[in-house]
């Protein structure tokens, strides 16, 4: 919306295509636990949830969609998630299936993952000894890749080059561009990163995309890096365990990040490996007299103007050459002199990858009646062959100034300022002002004005609001754990009136439907966990670390088992025992409020 | 209810009572505008002065009013006070051409004391630019940098721009209001601290007049106030000869 509101260009391109990709947050699982599935549909939002066939060994529950939008570059890309829970039955091996997904008639298919389900208790909780091990596995969570599809070219020949810098659930901040060793190659610039998903071995990183262009100096065998490429690592302070996890993306960036939360930076420098390139020497047979070095495909445009001109007026001669090759050391070709012509120096400029020369050429005489043609020769490394590009000759027509016309005069006109210069001027106040203009108020300025300061602190109150509010919205977009906790309680309240609704009218059964509910869901909000099997057992376990009263787990235990006997087992309560159990509810969520951080 | 309609129809009298007033002290400003000016053609320039110094007077003031004081006070060869006048003038019209020709060439006939200015180009370059600019027009870019600098980081964050690119913009920004707020904060202490010499006093070492004489200050002589002690101030020289001299032999800007 935000986007929307302050003008994101209108031109996005559309052209994204259609693919499908699965993947799991996790390989190994404990029995009792879960882990989750995500079907990932990029390039297009028409398309319903999946139903997953039955996964051997594995029971799914469909969690919920999430769209994806964004623009990069002013590349418009969508992507829609279908997140689902999977309970794993027994232990043991087991392969997720490849599904099969039919977009638009087309049909779609996912890799296959194997997971693997162990007995409860075989994955042992992080303690802070396994957070060695895990920075020794952080490099299997971030790396770089270095790759070029030309092991072999020629010197000189443009040869591409591509950093990619893969995170798998880290937040990244501050990537720097990469560096890379480059004896015997000139190295160009970085171009704009790109950014993109991808799937491997059903792993899903973020990935960050460099590219360059290099050209080799000299002949043999080359090598080109190690790169390396510096950033830091966002973890919560306060966060023990893992901590590395529950971060988001490395496309959560936003510029202050940890102005108001309480975050800890770690630099990592992550290295590649090289690459080995062979560089040819061009070859002697064919290679054209006014070769220059240029490798590449070119091409060369020329034109001259005007082409029709008196003896001494200048004519200009503009060349422009582009193509793939290495344009800042392209030289460009010289134009032949010729008798009665007269040369000024060249013009060179390059932009954009277009190399330009403006020649400016003077006929000295009537005779002349073409400027000769333009050679441009250089190496095609597709070919393997030498090719010599022509433009011209350029026929033009020269003609004999008018009498009179022979010299022309540049400059200013002697005789109009000749009279002037020993003139003594008079000297003299310049008479009074007749407007009289506005008055302004004496010792009165802007700056202290009421109104004026006014407008300031608007202006400046205006800007922390807006800042506040993006805050707040990056926060609730990025931090479900965040957004879970801020919505619980509201949601809770909303539930609590139609409890007290269904009270009034005496619905039993309703009634504990919703007041068990209503404690799930806020319970499992403030855990972070879903909702759909959280029992008193988990919520014991996970909070009795940070809750001390004992009564409360009591409370949520009786308004548990309550609601269980009505619900499943048909007991029946009284309405005194309904108003208890509310009042346990709001007890409940009332402590949980104040004293759950 | 009838006690706040009486309270507020009073204060809307009130108010227009004290515009109407303000607007007719405005009309009697302008007359006596006029006024003034048809006693400079006449060659009264006693009478020009006595018009316009009444302008200031009544609390009001602008750069033409200031120009043309100075002008009178210039044809009534008070030079010092005409070079006063002309310095209040460039605080409002600081580019008028008018203005700097006449403050040129008053400062001339002056026979003041001039030493080179010290400074490098960039100090030098900055007070000239910030010689351009009055107060309020100084106020008014502030006000502008400062909001663009919110727009600019606000813009980049709710689009995503590159870090680079907010960090950028925001330099240029954080350039321009430092610079236009070092020179509104450096005319608000001119304006406090100077001083033009409205008659020729000399400059003793002691608050005293039977204390060495120093130096001597003439009329337009530009000096820096120190400190003010009873009929006496200290004041500063463009060579940094510091001296004591009678109050009303000078006039602060």
């Amino acid at each position: 919306m935000a986007l929307t509101a302050l003008g994101v260009p209108a031109e996005r391109s559309y052209a994204q295509e259609i693919s499908v990709e699965a993947f799991v947050d996790r390989t190994t699982v404990e029995l009792g636990a879960s882990l989750q599935l995500t079907l990932t549909i990029n390039g297009t939002q028409s398309v319903n949830p999946v139903d997953l066939p039955d996964i051997d060994g594995l029971q799914s529950q469909f969690l919920g969609p999430s769209t994806r939008i964004s623009i990069v570059n002013g590349q418009y890309s969508s992507s829609k998630n279908f997140i689902y829970a999977l309970y794993p039955l027994k232990t043991g091996k087991f392969r997720i299936p490849a599904f099969k997904i039919t977009i638009d008639s087309q049909v779609y298919t996912t890799q296959p993952i194997d997971i693997e389900v162990v007995d409860e208790g075989a994955v042992p909780a992080p303690t802070q000894t396994d957070n060695l091990q895990e920075s020794k596995d952080l490099f299997d969570k971030i790396f770089i890749v270095m790759g070029t599809p030309n092991i072999e070219a020629y010197i000189n020949e443009k040869i591409p080059i591509t950093i990619k810098l893969f995170i798998n659930g880290l937040a990244a901040r501050d990537i720097q561009y990469p560096e890379f060793e480059h004896v015997g190659f000139s190295a160009g610039d970085f171009e704009q990163p790109t950014q993109y998903q991808q799937t491997i071995g059903g792993i899903q990183y973020s990935v960050v995309e460099f590219k360059t262009y290099v050209y080799p100096t000299r002949t043999g065998s080359l090598t080109l890096g190690p790169a390396k490429l510096t950033c830091n690592l966002l973890f919560k302070k306060q966060e023990r365990g893992s901590i590395f996890g529950g971060f988001g993306t490395a496309f959560d960036d936003d510029l202050f990040d940890g102005f108001f939360q309480s975050y800890q930076r770690r630099s990592v420098t992550l290295e590649s490996t090289d690459l080995k390139i062979n560089i040819l020497p061009l070859p002697e047979e064919g290679k054209p007299e006014d070769f220059s070095g240029a490798v590449g495909l070119f091409d060369l445009e020329a034109t001259l103007s005007p082409d029709s001109v008196k003896v001494g007026d200048p004519l200009t001669l503009k060349l422009r050459a582009w193509g793939t090759g290495n344009m800042k050391a392209l030289e460009m070709p010289q134009i032949k002199t010729q008798d009665g012509l007269k040369l000024y120096e060249p013009q060179i400029k390059e932009e954009n990858g277009i190399k330009t020369l403006e020649q400016v050429l003077i006929p000295g005489s009537e005779n002349i009646t073409e400027i000769p043609a333009v050679d441009f020769s250089f190496f095609n490394p597709q070919t393997r062959k030498y090719e010599t590009l022509s433009k011209g000759p350029f026929p033009i027509k020269v003609m004999k100034p008018a009498p009179g016309e022979e010299f022309k005069v540049v400059g200013l006109d002697d005789h109009g300022q000749q009279g002037r210069l020993n003139e003594e001027l008079g000297r003299g106040i310049v008479f009074i002002k007749e407007n009289p203009g506005k008055f302004y108020r004496a010792g009165s300025h802007l700056y202290g004005r009421l109104k004026f300061r006014i407008l300031a602190v608007f202006a400046v109150l205006l800007w922390l609001g807006l800042f506040l509010y993006y805050r707040r919205t990056l926060r609730l977009q990025t931090d479900s754990v965040y957004a879970r906790k801020l919505f619980a309680p509201q949601k809770a309240k909303k539930g609590i009136l139609r409890a007290g609704h269904l009270l009034s009218v005496d619905r039993q059964k309703e009634f504990y439907d919703c007041i068990f509910k209503v404690l799930q869901e806020y319970l499992a909000d403030l855990l972070h966990v879903p909702p759909a099997g959280l029992t008193f057992t988990a919520v014991q376990n996970s909070m009795s670390s940070k809750i001390k009263e004992g009564q409360i787990f009591e409370k949520i235990k009786k308004v548990f088992d309550e609601s269980d006997m009505v619900r499943f087992a048909s007991f029946s309560s009284d309405l005194e025992e309904m108003k208890t159990s509310l009042r346990n509810v709001q007890e409940i969520i009332d402590y949980l409020e104040r004293h759950w951080r | 209810m009838k006690v706040k309609r009486t309270v507020l129809t009073l204060l809307f009298l009130f108010g227009l009572s004290l515009s109407v007033f303000a607007q007719e002290n405005i009309f009697n400003a302008e007359t006596q505008f006029f006024k003034a000016g048809l006693a400079y053609k006449n060659g009264n320039y006693q009478e020009a002065i006595k018009g316009y110094e009444g302008i200031l007077e009544r609390g009001f003031e602008n750069g033409p009013v200031y120009y043309n004081l100075g002008n009178s006070y210039f044809k009534n060869k008070q030079l010092g006070k005409a070079i006063v006048s002309y310095e209040r003038a460039l605080e409002f019209i600081p580019r008028d051409g008018d203005l700097r020709s006449n403050y040129r060439y008053a400062r001339s006939l002056a026979e003041t004391y001039s030493s080179a200015q010290a400074g490098n180009f960039i100090s030098k370059g900055f007070e000239k630019y910030a010689g351009h600019l009055t107060r309020d027009e100084l106020s008014w870019i502030l006000f502008v940098a400062g909001v663009l600098m919110g727009a600019a980081f606000l813009t980049g964050l709710f689009l995503r721009w590159p870090k680079i690119n907010v960090l950028g913009i925001n330099a240029v920004l954080t350039v321009i209001f430092i610079v236009h707020a070092c020179a509104l904060s450096s005319k608000i202490a001119l304006r406090q601290d100077s001083a033009i010499m409205v008659a020729q006093a000399g400059a003793n070492f002691e608050p005293s007049e039977s204390a060495t004489l120093h130096f001597q200050l003439v009329e337009g002589d530009k000096v820096k106030i120190l400190k003010i002690e009873g009929e006496w101030a200290k004041v500063e020289r463009s060579d940094k000869n510091v001296g004591w001299v009678k109050k009303g032999t000078f006039e602060q800007i």
